[in-house]
């Protein structure tokens, strides 16, 4: 079983004073979980740290443990350069190839991908001349392809349309894996798929539960099937 | 309606040799004829739009040449030289746009070059597409406040550095996720068509149109 | 009896007359005269090609365009305006002093931003910019591309005002249905390179064209229709 585990995490940026984590204790297992917050507490740092990616691309201090136990993908908010090659095709090819597969699965692993995220179509065509719903589709794609347990995404229905929301929210929940990590702001399209909510402020976390106990900050985006009137 | 027309990397080779090796030899009408049917494989892929825009590209190249070399030598000759110019210009090109990326990957894989410079090629395609999206999104961004001209394109480097920087971090991102120790590359093995077998056959019959000659 | 004959001349500011762009755009026909004009679809459905089209960054393959010489517009990423380190350094090109700057920031309540580095602001603050920047100089139209894109909230209802606030006609290219419904006066709906409904915002939300193109209701409508009430604009409230 898949899971990330934080203790008493504080991170920075170098060369800055302040700390962006103070004191992050969080446990993810096998389940869907938002984190949420308003800008500036910290979310796409935690997801940074959580996926591992932070020390290695930012450098930074880190203290705390972090136990990152199973494979991690992380598509991050700026998704374009997540993309490495010029065509999905043959993004997924290159990654497919890196895990020993033969042709034919590797072929039979691109039509499946392909039509869980509705990019049949556009699998030979230039990323670059995608639409920005298409891209996101292509890399959330790519990182199904890593094959891995946890999926790490950063605020992935900031630039879509309603109606690209809508299919985000049933592909995330066919999604087949075992733990989905969701940085949003937005919460009306994914009270419903969520196993658990985590709100962080000025980068700690204040609560960690069910979505109808969540403080309401002001700030977020949540259902307003859930205000109270 | 577009056809997928491509040409296996080493026929892609085998014409750039061989059309350079004619001009050398001085057959310059035979290898201009094979960089035009080269052109035409492309405008069946691409379209005509995108390949009257590049061949407008390379009137610029060959037109002033052309005009200072009538000036200092006979017509004929300008024009000997101007048509050798294009066809080298026309067949690096016109190759270089008939590879798939992929394709050329896999080839150059097989010729036991390091995994990280074969990947590097349609990593490089894509990076630079993506430059070219950045830069024009950026100049309609810079018009949109009025900036025109000389001001437009002195203002453009600040805003592509600082967007350069930014993509490096996601770049660097990508990268910790997706570089692989083993690419065992299975798909991308090249097949030989028509167009090979076509290119091919021109070629055998021109050299042996020399060879008789001779 | 004598007939005059009367030749009719578009008083519209930005006009698209049966405009064709590749597979994207297939017959466009709109008319912007003043007020904020919105353009609300799917992503994909062609509206950033229409912006691209008005402000002639585009040709078409087919009809024509009218529009005037100087078109301010805003994009997608609000960052690549900015070619300054501080956002008064990016005015002071077109305000000349720091005095008239600060006047200018400060009628549109944005005075605070004055000294703050332009790539360091946040997404919100940066669309402001952007768009003050499309504005200070002097165009005769302005155009926005998903202006509310990553913001939240807050950040959107300041968008918002400062919209509101802006005197030459705007058009918007959205598909975040709140924010348009509380800022544009009237709307076309693009769907699939299509203008497949327009008219005045409250008529079209009410309608269902919306649901039609894979929208949901804005919640806001959902909420007036259970509660069994109509909104109604600021002018119907008026006359």
């Amino acid at each position: 079983m898949a899971f990330i585990e934080l203790k008493e995490v504080f991170y920075r940026y170098p060369e800055s004073e302040e700390w962006v984590l103070k004191g992050v204790n969080l446990s993810v297992g096998s389940e869907k979980v938002v984190i949420t917050g308003r800008t500036g507490s910290g979310k796409t740092t935690l997801l940074r740290v959580m996926s591992g990616v932070a020390l290695k691309v930012y450098g930074g201090e880190l203290r705390g443990e972090v136990l990152i136990d199973g494979r991690v993908a992380y598509v991050p908010q700026e998704f374009d350069l997540y993309i490495l090659m010029p065509t999905p095709r043959e993004e997924l090819t290159y990654i497919l190839s890196a895990q020993n597969l033969g042709l034919n699965d590797v072929e039979v692993r691109i039509r499946e991908i392909s039509e869980l995220l509705g990019i049949k179509e556009l699998l030979d065509r230039r990323v670059v001349k995608l639409s920005m719903g298409e891209r996101q589709r292509v890399a959330i794609a790519s990182a199904i392809a890593l094959n891995p347990e946890i999926l790490i995404l950063d605020e992935p229905f900031a630039h879509i349309d309603p109606k690209g929301a809508v299919d985000l929210v049933r592909l995330l929940s066919n999604l087949g894996v075992s733990t989905l990590v969701i940085s949003e702001h937005k919460l009306r399209y994914l009270a419903n798929i969520i196993d658990r909510i985590v709100v962080l402020r000025d980068g700690t976390v204040v609560y960690s539960g069910s979505l109808e106990g969540a403080p309401k900050d002001p700030d977020i985006e949540w259902p307003l099937s859930m205000l109270r009137w | 309606m577009r056809l997928r027309v491509s040409i296996h990397p080493v026929t892609g080779f085998i014409s750039v040799v061989w059309v350079l090796t004619s001009l050398y030899m001085g057959y310059v009408l035979s290898a201009f004829v094979l960089s035009l049917i080269l052109t035409i494989l492309l405008v069946m892929s691409k379209g005509v739009k995108e390949v009257v825009n590049l061949l407008k590209l390379y009137a610029w190249l060959v037109i002033p040449p052309f005009i200072i070399l009538t000036i200092m030598y006979t017509p004929l000759e300008a024009l000997d030289m101007s048509i050798r110019l294009l066809t080298i210009a026309l067949v690096f090109t016109n190759v270089l746009q008939l590879i798939t990326p992929l394709e050329l990957t896999y080839t150059l894989m097989r010729l036991r070059i390091p995994t990280t410079a074969s990947l590097a090629i349609p990593m490089v395609i894509r990076l630079s597409e993506y430059m070219g999206y950045i830069v024009n999104e950026t100049l309609i961004a810079l018009r949109g406040r009025g900036l025109r001209r000389r001001k437009l394109l002195m203002s453009l480097p600040i805003p592509l550095v600082v967007h350069t920087i930014k993509s490096s971090t996601q770049l660097a991102e990508a990268l910790t996720q997706k570089t692989f120790r083993n690419v065992n590359l299975v798909l991308g093995k090249p097949k030989v068509g028509l167009t090979d077998t076509l290119i091919y056959l021109y070629i055998v019959l021109m050299t042996l149109k020399y060879l008789l000659i001779i | 009896m004598a007939f005059k004959y009367v030749e009719v001349v578009s008083l519209a500011k930005i006009e698209l007359i049966d405009v064709w762009y590749k597979d994207i755009l297939k017959g466009i026909n709109l008319r912007v005269n003043d007020g904020i004009v919105a353009l609300v679809g799917p992503n994909g459905a062609g509206k950033t090609t229409i912006l691209k089209v008005m402000v002639k960054a585009l040709k078409p393959d087919r009809g024509s365009v009218v529009a005037p010489e100087k078109v301010g517009s805003s994009w997608q990423n609000p960052y690549y305006s900015f070619t300054k380190p501080t956002v008064l350094e990016e005015f002071l090109e077109y305000l000349g002093s720091v005095e008239e700057v600060e006047e200018f920031l400060g009628s549109y309540g944005l005075k605070h931003l004055l000294n703050r580095y332009t790539f360091k602001l946040s997404v919100g603050q940066a669309r402001l910019v952007s768009i003050l920047l499309a504005v200070v100089w002097g165009p005769e139209a302005l155009v926005i591309d998903e202006p509310t894109n990553g913001l939240s909230l807050r950040e959107r209802y300041a968008v918002s005002r400062l919209l509101r606030s802006i005197k030459i006609p705007v058009v918007i290219a959205s598909h975040d249905l709140d924010f348009i419904l509380m800022t544009s006066d009237y709307v076309y709906v693009v769907n699939d390179g299509h203008i497949v409904c327009e008219g005045n915002t409250l008529d079209v939300f009410y309608s269902d064209v919306l649901q039609h193109i894979g929208f949901p209701e804005p919640e806001v409508v959902r909420i007036g229709k259970e509660l069994g009430l109509r909104l109604r604009s600021v002018d119907e409230v008026k006359s």
